[in-house]
C-alpha cells in the first residue's frame, strides 16, 4: 500500500517534467525536419495533405508510400505526447498555484497549445475538406454534416484601381431547411463561416448551357469542429504571451531570476 | 519620391557602413568616442531607414513587405531595432556587430533590387498579413540577436577576451532574446493560423513553409525550457542558438527563394 503513492508520484512527475518536454520536442523537430526535406520532391504524396484531413491522407495515401510517409504519423504522435505533458505541467501548475502565481503567462501559453493539439486532433479525424466543387448562380446544394443548404446567389467582380477586375465577389446564403441562417458577400479573407464549416469561393467562370451562359463558382467546403477550440487556444496563447513579456520584464527590474547565477 | 527613398535607403546603408567600421576600430583601440560615434550612426541609420519605411508604407497604403526586396529592408529594420534594443538595454557596445553585419548584408542585397512597389493583391489585404509578418520578422531579428549571442558566449568561453562581455551577461542577453523571439514568433503563428482560416479554410498548412515555421516555433519552445536544465544552460544553449539560427536562415531564405512554398519570396 505504501509504494504506491511512490509510483504514481513518480508517474506524475515524469508526465509533468521539463526534461520530457525538451525530449518531445527535441525528436519531433529532428524527426520532421529530416521527413519534410522529402516534401518538395514528391508533391503526389504530400500536396494532398492540404486537400483532405489528416485521417484520410493516413488511410488513403500514406500507405501507398510508407519509407516517405512514416515520419508524419510519428510526429503527429509526439506533438500529441507534448499535448499531454504541458497539460500534465498546467494541472500541476493549479495544484501549486499559490507559489506558482509569477508564471501564469507561460502556463496560458502551455494551456493555449494543449487547445491547439486538442482541436487539430479532432478537426483531423471528425471533420472533411472538399475542394474545387462547381455551383452555379442561383442552385443550391447541400452541405454535410447538419443537412445545411448552400446557395451561390450572385457573383460580381470587383474592380481595383485604373477598372482592373481584382477578384469575384460571391453572395452566399446557408440554410437549415427553410430557415435562413446567414448571408454573406465572400470574397478573398473574407469566407462565409457557421458552426465550424468555412465556404470559401476559389475561382469563378462561365459556361454555355442551354443556349445561355451559366455562371458558376468554385468552392472549397470545409468544415472542422474544431476551429472554435483552436481560436480559444490562439487567444489563450496570445494572452500568455503578453502576460509572459509583463512578467519577464518585471522579474528581471526587480532583479527575480534565480536561474543565472 | 523616388530620388528621396533612394537617397534614405543609400544614407541609411552607408551610416551603418560608417557603424561597423567604427565598432572594429572601437574593438582595436577601445576609446570610448569610437564607440559613441558607431553607435550614433546606427541611430542615424536607423531614423532614415524608419523615415524611407514610412514613407512606402505612405505611398503604398500598405506596410509594403510583399515581395524580397520589401521584406529584406523590413527584417534589416528589425535587426537594427533589436541592435538598438540590446545596446540601450545592457550597452555591449560592438558585441552585437554580428547584428548589424547581418543587417548590412542584407541590405547590400536590397541595393541590387528593384525598389518598385507591388500592387497589393486582394489575397494579402487583410491587417492580419501585417501583423503576421511584422511580428515573423522582430522574431527572426531576436533569434539573429541569440545566435550572434551564442557565437560570442562560446568564443569568450573558449578564448577568454577582454574585448568581449563578461560570459553571465552573453548568457542573459542570449536567454532574453531566444524569450522575446519565441513570444514574437508564437504571435506571428496565431495571426498566421487565423488568416490562413480565413483565406483558405484551415489554420494549419501541410506546406513546407508552414511546417518548417512549427519546426521553429518548437525547436526554439525547447530552448525556453532548457534554460532551466542546467545541462544546456551556458555553453549548451549557446550551441542551440546557433543550430536554431540555421532553421530560421533555411524558414526565410531557404523555402522562400529555393523552393516551391505558399509563402514565395521572388
Amino acid at each position: 500500500m505504501s509504494k504506491n503513492p511512490s509510483w504514481v508520484g513518480s508517474l506524475w512527475s515524469l508526465l509533468c517534467s521539463l526534461k520530457l518536454a525538451i525530449v518531445l520536442a527535441s525528436c519531433a523537430t529532428l524527426i520532421a525536419v529530416g521527413g519534410s526535406l522529402l516534401m518538395p520532391a514528391n508533391p503526389q504524396v504530400f500536396t494532398p495533405l492540404d486537400e483532405m484531413i489528416l485521417k484520410d491522407w493516413l488511410v488513403d495515401i500514406a500507405p501507398q508510400s510508407p519509407f516517405l510517409t512514416w515520419w508524419v504519423p510519428t510526429a503527429a504522435v509526439l506533438v500529441l505526447l507534448l499535448g499531454l505533458n504541458t497539460l500534465c505541467c498546467v494541472i500541476d501548475w493549479l495544484l501549486h498555484i499559490r507559489v506558482r502565481w509569477r508564471k501564469s503567462g507561460e502556463y496560458l501559453i502551455h494551456f493555449g497549445f494543449f487547445l491547439i493539439v486538442c482541436a487539430f486532433l479532432w478537426g483531423n479525424l471528425t471533420g472533411y475538406r472538399a475542394g474545387g466543387q462547381p455551383i452555379f448562380v442561383g442552385q443550391s446544394v447541400e452541405v454535410p454534416p447538419h443537412g445545411l443548404v448552400l446557395k451561390l446567389e450572385e457573383v460580381q467582380p470587383l474592380e481595383g484601381p485604373g477598372g482592373r477586375i481584382m477578384e469575384m465577389a460571391n453572395t452566399l446564403a446557408l440554410y437549415r431547411g427553410d430557415e435562413l441562417l446567414k448571408r454573406v458577400e465572400t470574397r478573398a479573407n473574407h469566407p462565409l463561416t457557421w458552426g465550424g464549416l468555412v465556404v470559401i469561393p476559389a475561382n469563378a467562370g462561365q459556361v454555355m448551357m442551354g443556349g445561355r451562359l451559366r455562371t458558376y463558382s468554385l468552392m472549397t467546403v470545409n468544415y472542422d469542429p474544431g476551429a472554435n477550440l483552436a481560436l480559444a487556444g490562439s487567444v489563450a496563447m496570445g494572452c500568455g504571451v503578453l502576460f509572459a513579456m509583463f512578467s519577464f520584464y518585471r522579474k528581471r527590474s526587480s532583479g527575480d531570476h534565480p536561474d543565472i547565477e | 519620391m523616388s530620388e528621396l527613398q533612394h537617397g534614405l535607403i543609400y544614407g541609411a546603408f552607408f551610416a551603418y557602413v560608417a557603424a561597423v567600421f567604427l565598432y572594429l576600430c572601437h574593438f582595436r583601440w577601445r576609446l570610448s568616442w569610437l564607440w559613441r560615434s558607431a553607435f550614433a550612426m546606427v541611430l542615424l541609420g536607423f531614423a532614415l531607414q524608419t523615415l524611407c519605411l514610412a514613407l512606402r508604407w505612405i505611398i503604398a497604403g500598405y506596410l509594403p513587405i510583399t515581395n524580397l526586396f520589401n521584406t529584406q529592408l523590413f527584417f534589416s529594420w528589425c535587426l537594427a531595432a533589436t541592435y538598438l534594443y540590446v545596446e540601450l538595454r545592457y550597452r555591449i557596445h560592438g558585441a552585437g556587430l554580428f547584428v548589424m553585419f547581418c543587417c548590412l548584408l542584407l541590405f547590400a542585397s536590397v541595393l541590387t533590387r528593384d525598389p518598385a512597389i507591388p500592387v497589393l493583391i486582394p489575397a494579402l489585404d487583410t491587417p492580419l498579413f501585417t501583423l503576421h509578418v511584422t511580428t515573423s520578422f522582430a522574431g527572426y531579428a531576436f533569434f539573429t540577436m541569440a545566435f550572434s549571442m551564442g557565437v560570442l558566449y562560446l568564443v569568450q568561453r573558449w578564448v577568454g577576451s577582454s574585448l568581449l562581455p563578461e560570459l553571465k551577461l552573453l548568457r542573459k542577453i542570449n536567454e532574453e532574446a531566444v524569450f522575446l523571439g519565441f513570444c514574437l514568433f508564437t504571435l506571428c503563428l496565431i495571426f498566421g493560423g487565423i488568416w490562413a482560416y480565413v483565406a483558405w479554410g484551415y489554420y494549419f498548412s501541410w506546406n513546407i513553409k508552414g511546417v518548417w515555421s512549427s519546426l521553429v516555433w518548437l525547436f526554439y519552445g525547447g530552448m525556453c525550457h532548457a534554460k532551466f536544465v542546467r545541462r544546456w544552460q551556458g555553453t549548451g544553449y549557446a550551441i542551440l542558438s546557433i543550430a536554431g539560427f540555421a532553421l530560421v536562415l533555411f524558414t526565410y531564405i531557404g523555402i522562400g527563394v529555393l523552393l516551391s512554398s505558399n509563402h514565395p519570396l521572388t
